[in-house]
């Protein structure tokens, strides 16, 4: 296959209105990673000041994914696009919004840190810098195959999903276990299930965004069926399981998950 | 050249196998081969000089009126070589309409415009032919403009109605097929659009070759694009195929606008 590049256009000026959309879309990529590595930083020390600084960021991805639009919609009206140029302003206005949305739930991350750094620190926040981690890696994936028109990088990030809901499922196990055993980590408990929602939720719009570059380089949809693992919405845990110990702390040595079979249309709607 | 997949079988009305084509010892046209799709309007794009008018008028032998040029290979209208000496021309053209890049209607009246042709072919009454008169000119989108004014000259037309009253000639002998060589290169807009919603609807009953210079005039009427390149086809497929995602290299720095 021939490489992607925005260049040798007859009207040079449509080589630098491409060129211009890449690096907004490429801005936006390091901005979204930059934002959830601090969100995650301010999660696990309890910088208040950081998690407040990644809220008021979340304002500059909100502008770019803007410009983002607003250049595309300027190319297709001008440019009229063909093939695998419209391909890339597609690809870019799609990748520009699943990014919008990353941020928010950076954000989002952030904004709970206040709240848990007034409780003592329980069992969680290492997985959810594990996952985070893991999705900080599929995020450099994805930026490396924008910039290189190359889906294989992105690629590896669509398959490696399942590994973040995996992460995801047995952190929602365990905090639930922890929330039975000492309801008064259920505050902490609670917020740190949304958080690693938030982060399960971004792996899920790093796998779009690996879908919009895959069909811009080839026009076609990833063939196979992308790998799945999440079941927490089939996780329950039974009030009878034995209680934790008196001081509340998060053993959960005798209280293994119980799983439940749901009707599989509603697991499969759940995504 | 690549033939994308097609979805379901079609009827091919035009078959061109291993077709050439020589202005004198210019090899115009090298080993065509291409079918045109009974009631489907099939697009031939290209830069200038890349053969595609050529290929167009190689279908009702425009050709013959230039003792220099000829055709080799063969040329199937509904399973009929149209290249063989034995073919009766007139019947050939009559069977192959073709419209022109510029309106080229006759010094006289719209009503004789639409008749003069079909009395070549037919002999008609005079109330069948004021049917046919009427018929054609309303499956050119024309009659409710031209009713009332039948007996004025037809070169007192706009540039679009003029267009349009060439359409309504060709079609009024009833051909299989509609020859379109740009034919909307000399109008505004608005006439464009005109034509361009004329040609869909005439897609009911007529198949329709187009031969266009505006890539996305090809992209928004035609079902099958050719795109050829110094007399050769490069890639021939459905349009979508062709302008969302053309198989080769040089059909995608064309549509694209990059230089190859």
């Amino acid at each position: 296959m021939n490489k992607i590049t925005p260049d040798h256009h007859i009207h040079h000026a449509f080589d630098q209105e491409l060129r211009q959309l890449d690096a907004v879309v490429l801005k936006m990529c390091d901005q979204v990673t930059s934002l959830l590595q601090d969100a995650i930083t301010a999660v696990t020390t309890g910088d208040l000041e950081l998690a407040s600084a990644v809220v008021k960021r979340d304002q500059e991805i909100d502008e770019l994914e803007f410009l983002v639009k607003e250049k595309t919609v300027q190319i297709l009206a001008l440019r009229e696009p063909k093939a695998v140029d419209l391909r890339w302003v597609i690809a870019a206005l799609e990748s520009a919004s699943n990014l919008e949305r990353m941020g928010d739930m950076a954000k989002n991350i952030a904004k709970r840190v206040a709240i848990l750094t007034s409780f003592a620190p329980m069992d969680g926040i290492a997985e959810i810098n594990r996952m985070a981690h893991m999705i900080i890696d599929f995020m450099e994936k994805i930026r490396q195959s924008w910039a290189e028109k190359n889906s294989t990088p992105a690629l590896e990030a669509w398959n490696g999903d399942a590994l973040v809901d995996t992460l995801f499922d047995a952190l929602f196990k365990n905090l639930m276990v922890v929330m039975i055993h000492s309801p008064r980590n259920i505050t902490q408990g609670t917020h740190l299930l949304f958080i690693a929602k938030n982060l399960e939720r971004i792996g899920d719009h790093i796998t779009n965004i690996a879908e919009s570059i895959y069909y811009l380089e080839t026009g076609k949809k990833i063939g196979s069926t992308r790998p799945k693992t999440d079941d927490h919405y089939r996780t329950s845990i039974p009030l009878s399981a034995p209680s934790g110990n008196a001081s509340g702390t998060s053993d959960t040595r005798n209280c293994e998950p119980v799983a439940i079979t749901i009707p599989k249309e509603i697991s499969s709607n759940s995504k | 050249m690549i033939i994308n997949e097609q979805t379901e079988p079609l009827e091919a009305i035009i078959v061109a196998k291993n077709l050439d084509f020589f202005y004198g010892r210019n090899h115009a046209l090298k080993d065509i081969n291409l079918n045109v799709y009974h009631r489907h309007v099939t697009s031939f794009i290209g830069p200038s000089g890349c053969g595609k008018s050529t290929l167009l008028r190689t279908m009702n032998r425009m050709y013959n009126l230039y003792p220099e040029q000829r055709a080799t290979g063969e040329l199937l209208l509904e399973g009929q070589n149209i290249l063989d000496d034995s073919i009766d021309v007139n019947m050939l053209r009559a069977k192959v309409g073709m419209v022109f890049q510029k309106p080229t209607p006759f010094p006289m009246s719209i009503y004789e415009n639409i008749a003069f042709g079909v009395r070549l072919h037919e002999k008609l009454s005079k109330e069948q032919m004021n049917e046919r008169v009427e018929w054609a000119l309303r499956q050119a989108a024309l009659w409710d403009e031209t009713k009332d004014i039948l007996g004025q000259n037809g070169m007192n037309l706009s540039g679009g109605q003029q267009q349009r009253l060439c359409i309504a000639r060709a079609i009024a002998v009833k051909p299989k097929v509609l020859l379109l060589d740009e034919p909307t290169s000399a109008l505004d807009p608005i006439s464009t659009m005109h034509i361009e919603e004329l040609i869909a609807e005439l897609t009911t009953e007529f198949t329709i070759v187009i031969v266009t210079h505006n890539m996305q005039q090809a992209a928004r009427i035609s079902d099958y694009t050719a795109y050829m390149y110094m007399g050769e086809l490069i890639e021939f497929g459905l349009t979508d195929q062709i302008f969302i995602e053309p198989k080769e290299k040089q059909t995608m720095d064309y549509i694209t606008g990059r230089f190859g």
